[in-house]
């Protein structure tokens, strides 16, 4: 025991950390991420990025990291339970309006309604 | 007696060394391993966004954790120790030559390495590795000393 000292006070050190961290973090909002799917018919048009309905933006996990910056065509958005269908098991957007431009043949989003609702874009 | 108490003495603060640094990652793997399995969903997502990883993803984002724990486990105890810098060292090596190979290769560098180390930059987070695989090689080597010493 005395000469696990050093590592049980490593172990204890590790899973107080993660617990204070984890509880700063559950003081945050969970934010839902939902990921725009171009194989659908009509691809990343206007039309199609603009559409809320979970055949072109599904669901993909809570917390998850957005895209990056590049505006050329549409990747995620992250919404709060309240625009979502249902918290427990998320299929859908939920009063949501989704405003998107073409850069070349593609459909970017440029705006989102919705409390602490973010998007993001991908390279074309 | 003065060469013998020195020796001893050495041989005291090596081993001092090498039980510091294995609890130095006794530490690390712990914090990491259980915050990626208790964000595993965001974990594989990141690890699905890296078209190499992606058909493995599902796989590897709980063999990762799960390993590191292992390590962990393996690091703890005076008997195991040496297969537990190994193991270490293996991992350090793989997330040294992936955190390399994103930076120098990658269009976009997601990110997620665990709590409070995903705060750090991709570079920072290189030479961090490239730090703590000198550490390991370190206690290794100094471990191997101990062995022989005894």
């Amino acid at each position: 025991m005395k000469r696990n000292f050093l590592s049980i006070a490593a172990v204890v050190l590790a899973i107080g950390l993660f617990s204070f961290t984890k509880m700063e973090k559950k003081a945050q909002v969970d934010m839902y991420v939902f990921e725009f799917d171009g194989t659908q018919s009509g691809g990343y048009s206007v039309a199609n990025v603009e559409n809320e309905s979970n055949t072109y933006w599904k669901y993909k996990g809570k917390n998850l990291e957005l895209c990056g910056d590049q505006d050329q065509k549409a990747c995620r958005v992250e919404v709060i339970g309240a625009n979502v269908d249902n918290t427990t098991t998320p299929t859908e957007l939920r009063n949501v309006a989704i405003s998107a431009t073409l850069s070349g043949s593609t459909a970017h989003v440029t705006a989102i309604t919705g409390t602490s609702s973010q998007y993001s874009n991908q390279e074309d | 007696m003065t060469n013998s108490l020195n020796s001893d003495c050495n041989l005291k603060r090596r081993h001092f060394l090498t039980e510091l640094i294995c609890a130095l990652f006794v530490f690390l793997f712990v914090y990491t391993g259980v915050s990626k399995l208790d964000n595993s969903e965001r974990f594989r997502d990141v690890l699905h966004s890296n078209a190499v990883l992606r058909p493995v993803a599902g796989v590897v984002g709980y063999v990762i954790p799960a390993g590191e724990l292992v390590v962990a486990v393996l690091l703890i105890f005076p008997v195991t120790r040496r297969y537990g810098l190994y193991a270490a060292l293996g991992f350090m090596s793989l997330f040294t030559i992936y955190i390399g190979w994103m930076l120098w290769f990658a269009e976009k560098l997601p990110c997620q390495c665990g709590g409070i180390i995903e705060q750090m930059t991709w570079k920072e987070h290189f030479v961090f590795n490239l730090v703590l695989t000198g550490l390991l090689i370190t206690a290794l080597i100094k471990s191997t000393k101990n062995k022989v010493a005894r």
